[in-house]
């Protein structure tokens, strides 16, 4: 079981290009952005967490003992730390589960917001280079999903297809492809016209080579603040999406699962929920703070007013 | 002016159009709702029977053929559910929708405009920071866990407010409170970011020039300026503020759009699915619509453009 | 039924309405309704149309507003209503004796033409009635006098006077039926019962007014307000700070908490709902009834019980529900024993087990899927690695009516019949998802349900669980206890077949 675990967490390794630029560019940050720093830390260690989460686990975190369910953490009456954050509802290790749902959760968020990225870079790209009636089409396209009720429009995908890993990744790209279509495709309007890319176009470059030498490179600052503040919000919709139980299937533990798993025991049994309600709300707030010091490293406008 | 408007309704009637035609597919695809709708022992005759009778078992061509005909003249159908006419059942709940996003929205505006503005003049300080850290925070609870603890708090331990329904003012405090507390942090930073801009701009630095108290030259000057990207986000938000408002008025049972709808995607409602994404579908666009017709008047550039 | 039963019951529930009768008769003013009693439910009836109810939450409901031909005392046994008596002229004519001087809310009279008009409209296409069929059965109703009614099914029906009971033979009055239309009825019901409808607004609230002159003698209680509350948090909450004064259901977790509340009171009460594990008997290896077996000894249900059910639940031997005709404790259930389990996996020839597929879903009646997680936990500690796939409960349903399920899937099923015949049928019909079939069983059944007294029905469903048993085509399971949860002021007592009987409701004082 823990295999299948492993496998869907490979994916994980795309967010660590964000904050591993090195110790200096941390420094840099540090002196600029505090709350960025703070950002770069706390994502750093949920990373290493969902990464090293076979190391850290004390338990198989879905190994279930149905006689030892609900025990409180440690430095409550009754706990022991042999299971430091108590036990859900089947007798499950809450600390393991949660470590491990660092993994699923960061790997579904991430790669939900790749794809979406990638979808939506692609659309703006096409849209605001070709312009006309490709761009009058792709622009409708997103106007129509931006019209349709997102969390209704997941919630019948998932009602479809099942709820699995892969579904709920489908989906939430589904729900977040249109903003980096909208900005994408407002940049390389502005840069089609600008000189430069005029130029190479009049020495005979190819559309394509255009776009993936100099559009695509231009953009992707504002893309890569984009796609951290998105995998945030697809973090929370994870988990609105498993409150209304069409969250990823059991036992694979995900802070959402757990966090709607244990509402019915929140005046019993808090610790269920409230762990991996901080573990998201820690998380999310890690990664919006990285997101907005990324903003203000890399949006030009901003840095020149500083 | 009037041919950019006219282009606007254009694309606003085909994008609604689009959105009903996906609605009418998707909740096809999700198969028919014979299986729910009868009683546990029937059988497999009787499942068959009850599809014909109901004409579940038309080819899609000929389905979507009905549902176009009669969509066009407003009329979605009788829903499987309640047994009336969908769009009606839907109309009557827009209010509480309404009633419940609008606070929400005026809401997280009254809290974001004044932090922003604190965070913006105050740049790089204590009170930037800690407006920010609010913000931030803000944006990173999962809303529906911040409800249930808002109830146990504010209904149960406290008995300030009513736990869920629809009634007084002080029923809807909490719902819209758990719907606005995103929607402030994002306001926020958006004040503060385009705060920070319009404050170095030339004509601000011009008031400040004639000796204008700093306040005033926030106040008069810079705020209204930094408002018109508000405007446009808050329109943009409209559609996710609907969304969230499906969880929010499932766990307050608020008896708006949202949750009628939620439950009618569970029981396979069809006419009640397709008639609602249809009118929220029509008040984001709307919305969309007048916010930026709002912005050409707030802004003579973009008519240029 | 037979005649001398029906007298019997007849004669129980007499004793039981002198008292009310009486007392409305002798003096109608200390019997006026009072009071307000507002009550908190997970789910409201889809519409007050009786024949085009979709689900239990509807039908358990709408019993306020109508009453059956046949109804159910406080213990489950079948007593008279709208039909005074009833007898089975021949095995396919039920003759109904209707009672007299009963009236619907706007004044018409109950009578034969009322009972023949509500079961043809059922039966006939042009409705779609949702519950039609359960309502199969019937052929054609014919009006002997104005107070007596024949019914002839296709085939012999047993269960006829329990069909056109609560459950599926609520009465209309023709009159105002044709007069509404068929759109208006779902929110402006006419029936016979204890209250009518005042206003619904449909996710906000429910208002019920007594019916003064309710043949049973007026209900206790005048206003009843009905909250549709979905959260279960919010539920609870609304009655602890006292918004409402009655709710259900309660998840197990919160029963001692809200025991230790002096201002409330908590009752349960078994449910006759069902749950168990069905196994696709057509797939090896579930085709060896040893594996069937060592997935029953490999489950501890009992703890499942204790830990997600708080011990508020019936482990039950098969599925048979201990409140059912002929329940036979006799029959016990299989051990946990893993070690059993594995030796039965491994003399099928499985010693290493073997990987599989279970399916459960969300958003039904019931929590399915908490039960389902823990036995899949208990079913990979015996060696068998299950998948758990989870459904949206409307994206399962039509799963299992293609036979597109999983080999495993758990499940619950209602007996709101209260008669085993009806469920073993339904579970064994060798389709829709349930693909389990046994002649010899089939055999016994049609036995039993040509047998019209229930002391020998009874008897023979001993030998049919004890088969069932052995066959093991589910994981036996358990029956949960409904939760109900009150405030002090008021006086309830739940019915043990899920029907929300608001009649007996009072306020204390």
């Amino acid at each position: 079981m823990s295999g299948r675990v492993e496998r869907e967490s490979a994916p994980v390794s795309p967010a660590l290009r964000a904050p591993s630029v090195g110790l200096a560019w941390l420094a840099r940050l540090a002196r600029r952005s505090p709350l960025a720093t703070v950002g770069a830390v706390i994502v750093g260690l949920v990373i290493v967490a969902a990464l090293a989460a076979p190391l850290l686990a004390t338990t198989d975190p879905i190994d279930q003992d149905l006689t030892i369910v609900l025990k409180p953490p440690f430095w409550l009456e009754d706990g022991s730390l042999r299971h430091p954050l108590g036990t859900d509802h089947l007798g499950r290790d809450v600390y393991s589960r949660l470590v491990y749902g660092a993994r699923i959760s960061l790997a579904i968020s991430v790669l939900a917001a790749l794809l979406g990225a990638a979808v939506g870079v692609a659309a703006g790209l096409v849209a605001g280079y070709i312009g006309g009636r490709v761009d009058a089409i792709i622009m409708r396209v997103v106007d129509l999903n931006l019209a349709f009720p997102l969390i209704l429009l997941a919630l019948a995908v998932v009602a479809l297809l099942g709820a699995s890993v892969k579904n709920l990744v489908i989906v939430m790209s589904i729900t977040t492809w249109m903003i980096y279509a909208r900005v994408v495709r407002g940049l390389s309007l502005t840069l089609r016209e600008q000189e430069f890319v005029q130029a190479i176009r009049a020495l005979g470059a190819h559309d394509a080579r255009i776009i993936a030498r100099h559009v695509l490179p231009n953009v992707l600052a504002p893309v890569m603040v984009i796609w951290t503040l998105e995998i945030a919000r697809v973090i929370l919709m994870e988990s609105a999406l498993s409150f209304l139980g069409l969250g990823v299937p059991p036992p694979t533990p995900t802070w959402g699962r757990m966090l709607a798993e244990g509402r019915d025991y929140l005046t019993v049994a808090g610790w269920i929920s409230i762990f991996p309600g901080l573990a998201i709300m820690v998380t999310v707030l890690g990664i919006n703070f990285l997101g907005d010091g990324l903003r203000d490293l890399l949006d030009p406008r901003l840095r020149r007013q500083t | 002016m009037r041919a950019y408007i006219a282009a606007r309704l254009v694309t606003a009637v085909l994008v609604i159009l689009g959105v009903s035609v996906v609605s009418f597919f998707l909740t096809f695809l999700t198969g028919d709702p014979a299986e729910i709708m009868l009683p546990p022992g029937a059988t497999a005759v009787q499942i068959a029977k009850f599809r014909a009778e109901w004409g579940f078992d038309d080819p899609l061509a000929i389905q979507y053929w009905r549902f176009l005909r009669r969509a066009v003249h407003g009329d979605f159908g009788v829903s499987l559910r309640h047994g009336q006419s969908s769009l009606p059942l839907i109309a009557a709940r827009l209010p509480a929708t309404l009633q419940l996003t609008v606070t929400a929205m005026l809401l997280a505006i009254v809290l974001a405009v004044p932090l922003g503005v604190l965070a913006a003049t105050h740049r790089g300080g204590k009170i930037d920071l800690i407006a920010m850290g609010v913000a931030l925070l803000g944006q990173s609870v999962p809303n529906f866990w911040l409800a249930i603890m808002m109830i146990l708090l504010f209904a149960v331990s406290w008995g300030v407010l009513p736990t869920s329904g629809r009634g007084g003012f002080a029923h809807v405090v909490m719902p819209a409170a758990a719907i606005a507390i995103n929607l402030m942090a994002l306001l926020t930073r958006l004040v503060r970011t385009t705060m920070i801009e319009v404050l170095a701009e030339d004509y601000v630095r011009t008031a400040r020039g004639k000796g204008l108290r700093e306040v005033f030259v926030h106040t008069r000057h810079a705020l209204p300026n930094a408002l018109i990207p508000l405007v446009t986000v808050v329109g943009l938000q409209f559609g996710y503020i609907l969304g969230g408002a499906v969880v929010i008025e499932t766990i307050f049972t608020w008896p708006g759009v949202g949750l009628f709808t939620i439950q009618a995607i569970l029981n396979r409602d069809y006419p009640v699915v397709q008639a609602s994404v249809f009118i929220l579908a029509t008040a984001v666009v709307l919305i969309n619509l007048a916010v930026d017709l709002l912005y050409v008047w707030l802004d003579p550039r973009i008519r240029v453009a | 039924m037979t005649r001398h039963a029906a007298v019997r019951a007849l004669g129980l529930t007499a004793a039981a309405l002198g008292l009310a009768v009486g007392a409305s008769a002798v003096a109608p003013a200390a019997a006026a309704p009072t009071g307000e009693v507002k009550i908190g439910l997970a789910a409201e009836p889809n519409t007050f149309d009786p024949h085009l109810t979709v689900g239990r939450n509807s039908q358990i409901f709408i019993v306020n507003v109508y009453d059956g031909l046949t109804a159910r005392d406080a213990q489950g046994n079948l007593v008279p209503a709208l039909a005074e008596s009833w007898k089975r002229l021949n095995p396919t004519t039920w003759q109904f004796t209707l009672r007299k001087g009963v009236k619907f809310h706007n004044g018409d009279d109950f009578n034969a033409d009322s009972v023949k008009f509500t079961l043809d409209r059922a039966t006939n296409p042009e409705t779609k009635a949702t519950i039609g069929s359960e309502l199969s059965t019937i052929a054609r109703t014919e009006i002997v006098d104005p107070f007596t009614v024949n019914v002839v099914t296709k085939a012999p029906d047993f269960l006829l006077p329990v069909r056109l009971g609560e459950l599926f033979g609520l009465m209309l009055s023709p009159k105002h039926t044709n007069a509404v239309g068929k759109e208006a009825i779902a929110t402006r019901p006419n029936g016979t019962g204890p209250f009518k409808l005042v206003t619904w607004a449909k996710n906000e609230r429910l208002v019920l007014e007594a019916n003064e002159h309710y043949w049973r003698g007026a209900p206790k209680v005048k206003t009843i307000t009905v909250r549709p509350i979905l959260e279960d948090a919010a539920r609870i909450a609304a009655l602890q700070t006292g918004e409402v004064d009655l709710i259900s259901p309660i998840p197990h977790v919160r029963i001692e908490e809200l025991k230790r509340n002096s201002k409330l009171v908590i009752k349960t009460i078994p449910a006759p709902r069902i749950f168990h594990v069905t196994i696709d008997v057509r797939k090896p290896p579930f085709d060896n009834v040893k594996v069937r077996q060592a997935l029953n000894h490999a489950v501890d249900v009992n703890a499942i019980l204790k830990s997600l059910y708080f011990g508020y639940g019936t482990r039950l031997a098969t599925v048979v529900d201990k409140g059912a005709l002929g329940y036979d404790p006799s029959v016990r259930p299989y051990p946990f024993d893993p070690n059993k389990a594995k030796a039965l996996l491994a003399e099928a020839g499985f010693p290493n087990g073997f990987e599989t597929e279970l399916d459960s879903f969300t958003g039904s009646i019931a929590d399915h899927n908490k039960p389902a997680e823990a036995i899949v936990g208990y079913l990979q500690k015996a060696g068998v690695k299950v998948k758990q796939n989870v459904f949206e409960f409307s994206a399962f349903g039509p799963r299992r009516v293609a036979n597109q399920t999983a080999p495993l899937f758990i499940y619950s099923i209602g007996n709101s019949y209260l008669e085993p015949s009806w469920v073993i049928r339904w579970l064994t019909q060798g389709g829709l998802g349930m693909h389990y079939k046994n002649a010899r069983l089939d055999e016994m059944l049609t036995r039993i349900e040509a047998t019209d007294d229930r002391n020998r029905r009874a008897q023979q469903y001993g030998d049919v669980q004890k088969l069932i048993k052995d066959e093991a085509p589910f994981i036996f399971l358990f029956q949960a206890d409904s939760v109900f949860g009150m405030s002090n002021r008021i006086d309830y007592t739940p019915r043990p077949d899920e029907t929300q009987w608001l009649y007996t409701l009072g306020l204390k004082g």
